[in-house]
């Protein structure tokens, strides 16, 4: 009796699909295990080092000192690493896009033989990880003459990530009317003529999605900088921040959470500005 | 960049005035991409190949062809045991707990609740924090002799202070453990993208029959889920087997040799010991196990690439 006015209270609040409301019981767990480390790391940065080893550890700083940022940039030049960054970072994600937006525009727009078999090549060659390729990529770079040149890195990474470029690109492009590009026919512009200017401009949230992604994974890139350009003139901050704080290295520890901050910053920010877009575009390109 | 390219439906697009050479219209677009994919992806595995059967040194001039005799050393290797069980343990375990958790906590976000959004954006985060970041800030928050926050949060349920990178199975154990915060995102931005496209009559019509929550999890969901968690899977044993930031920040491989996983062997055989031609053997041994896994991906796209033509 009780039990089925119990449930038939409960069926009238809530029908069997409605989200059950004990599930929130897991979002601070979850949120906390993810941002506790986070925050730890990035107010790490602002403390002084007697409080970083004090026992038992705070979270918050208790006194804010820049101490370690002026340490970094100055002792260390950090700068400079973080500015090899940017730069391999840059010149990636524009010369990935050209030829990843060029390609898959051809297999977007052409029918042609053995494109499916391209585009499950691409993919497969996209998965060949480059700490299997690290040894061929070294010899191959002292051949050519790029050890320790940030010309080298771009390189690599152009080709690592073209494909993913190509992947995202396509599935964008396959959702503009190719009405668009017969009118611009019509008009008279070339294939070139009208990627350019008629495809390139309405395609920009493909585009970011796909630039946002070669950055983070740019960015991001340890093995291959370690290996061919560790040289301190080109290294990127990845390469800096374990040389400087590695498990081998003679670094005072304190700067290593004002290195973290400066490195992840440029990540994170752009990850919470594409927040937005980029779920949706990357749950559509697990769909494919 | 003048190139007039011009649109025909055949494959041939003839140049305007005759004055240009033929150009086949796609081939101008997708070749500079697609060589310059396979001179920096295929060239190097293939050419990996072929250091792994010369004595290539890098510390003396010159090397020679020596067949198959990288790979009779790899075999007889003496630490080969300890790496691959090390490796299948650091493997397995990550992979099982990337999925299982991903598998949860996409359940979770896929509720509508308020606030999912937040939490969704929360959890994904570190899939964007470079991995080796990752691997030194904890190696910070577990640093033994420096009084490390985990020892802190331990002593507050009354557990003892630990050195826990100096002990063979905590190292490995943590090592899992941060491989995994680093990587349940992947899992859960794959699982959560599955978990979306699942058509919600069915579960109308299975709660109309009387199946309840679990009921639901186990007898729609999962069953409709399974492609996406084989690929998640596959993903993540790509991910886990080629990882060498987390490791080699956090580890080190150590204490000893007790967290040498077969990508540090490489690295170290390579890059320390200066001897190429072994590491490169390595890698192509790693890159048969990354070709399985790559054919089986393709294999698991296949019905769904059907599916949605």
């Amino acid at each position: 009796m009780t039990e089925a006015t119990i449930a038939a209270g409960r069926r009238r609040n809530r029908g069997p699909l409605d989200p059950n409301r004990a599930a929130y019981i897991f979002y601070p767990l979850l949120a906390a295990a993810v941002i506790l480390p986070v925050c730890w790391a990035l107010f790490g940065g602002f403390k002084s080092s007697s409080e970083l080893f004090a026992f038992p550890p705070t979270i918050w700083p208790r006194h804010w000192t820049m101490q370690n940022f002026t340490e970094l940039f100055i002792r260390l030049n950090f700068g400079h690493y973080i500015w090899n960054s940017v730069v391999v970072a840059f010149w990636t994600v524009l010369l990935t896009l050209f030829f990843g937006g060029l390609a898959g525009y051809a297999l977007s727009r052409w029918d042609f033989r053995l494109r499916d078999v391209l585009l499950v090549l691409l993919l497969g060659l996209q998965l060949i990880p480059s700490t299997v390729n690290v040894v061929p990529y070294y010899m191959i770079m002292n051949q050519l003459g790029l050890l320790n040149t940030r010309t080298a890195l771009v390189m690599i990474y152009t080709a690592t990530h073209i494909p993913i470029a190509i992947w995202v690109l396509k599935g964008f492009f396959d959702t503009v009317p190719r009405s668009l590009d017969e009118a611009a026919m019509i008009d008279g512009c070339s294939k070139w003529r009208t990627y350019w200017s008629i495809i390139v401009p309405v395609s920009l949230p493909g585009l970011s999605v796909a630039a946002f992604l070669v950055f983070v994974s740019a960015w991001s890139e340890f093995l291959v900088p370690l290996v061919i350009a560790s040289n301190k003139e080109v290294a990127v901050a990845s390469v800096g921040l374990y040389t400087f704080f590695g498990p081998d290295s003679q670094t005072a520890y304190t700067s290593l959470f004002a290195a973290t901050l400066v490195t992840v910053l440029p990540v994170v920010v752009a990850y919470f500005f594409a927040q937005r877009f980029l779920v949706s575009g990357l749950t559509a390109f697990a769909e494919k | 960049m003048t190139v007039e390219v011009y649109a025909t439906p055949s494959l041939v697009a003839r140049s305007a005035r005759g004055r240009r050479p033929r150009i086949n219209g796609y081939l101008f677009f997708l070749l500079p991409g697609v060589v310059i994919v396979l001179s920096l992806t295929l060239f190097p595995a293939l050419y990996g190949i072929y250091i792994s059967l010369t004595n290539l040194n890098l510390g003396y001039v010159g090397s020679k062809f020596v067949g198959l005799e990288n790979y009779l050393r790899f075999f007889t290797w003496s630490d080969l045991g300890l790496v691959t069980r090390n490796t299948a343990i650091f493997v397995g375990s990550a992979v099982a707990l990337q999925t299982l958790i991903g598998l949860a906590v996409a359940v979770l976000l896929n509720q509508r609740l308020i606030g999912r959004q937040v939490l969704r954006s929360i959890t994904i985060l570190p899939w964007v924090l470079p991995s080796v970041v990752v691997g030194l800030v904890f190696a910070q928050i577990f640093g033994g002799s420096r009084l490390g926050i985990a020892n802190y949060l331990l002593s507050l349920i009354g557990v003892p202070q630990m050195t826990w990178l100096s002990n063979p199975a905590l190292a490995m154990t943590i090592l899992i453990a941060v491989s995994t915060w680093r990587g349940v995102p992947f899992a859960v931005v794959m699982l959560l993208g599955g978990l979306q496209t699942l058509p919600r009559d069915v579960y109308e019509a299975a709660a109309i029959d009387g199946a309840g929550p679990w009921q639901r999890f186990r007898y729609v969901t999962l069953p409709m889920l399974r492609p996406i968690i084989l690929i998640t899977i596959i993903m993540a044993t790509g991910g886990s087997l080629n990882s060498l930031d987390i490791p080699l920040a956090l580890t080190g491989g150590g204490p000893g040799n007790a967290t040498e996983i077969i990508s540090l062997s490489l690295y170290k055989q390579s890059f320390f010991n200066l001897d190429i031609g072994y590491g490169a053997t390595i890698g192509t041994m790693m890159l048969i196990a990354n070709l399985v896994l790559i054919v089986l991906y393709i294999v698991a796209l296949r019905p769904g690439r059907g599916a949605n033509p």
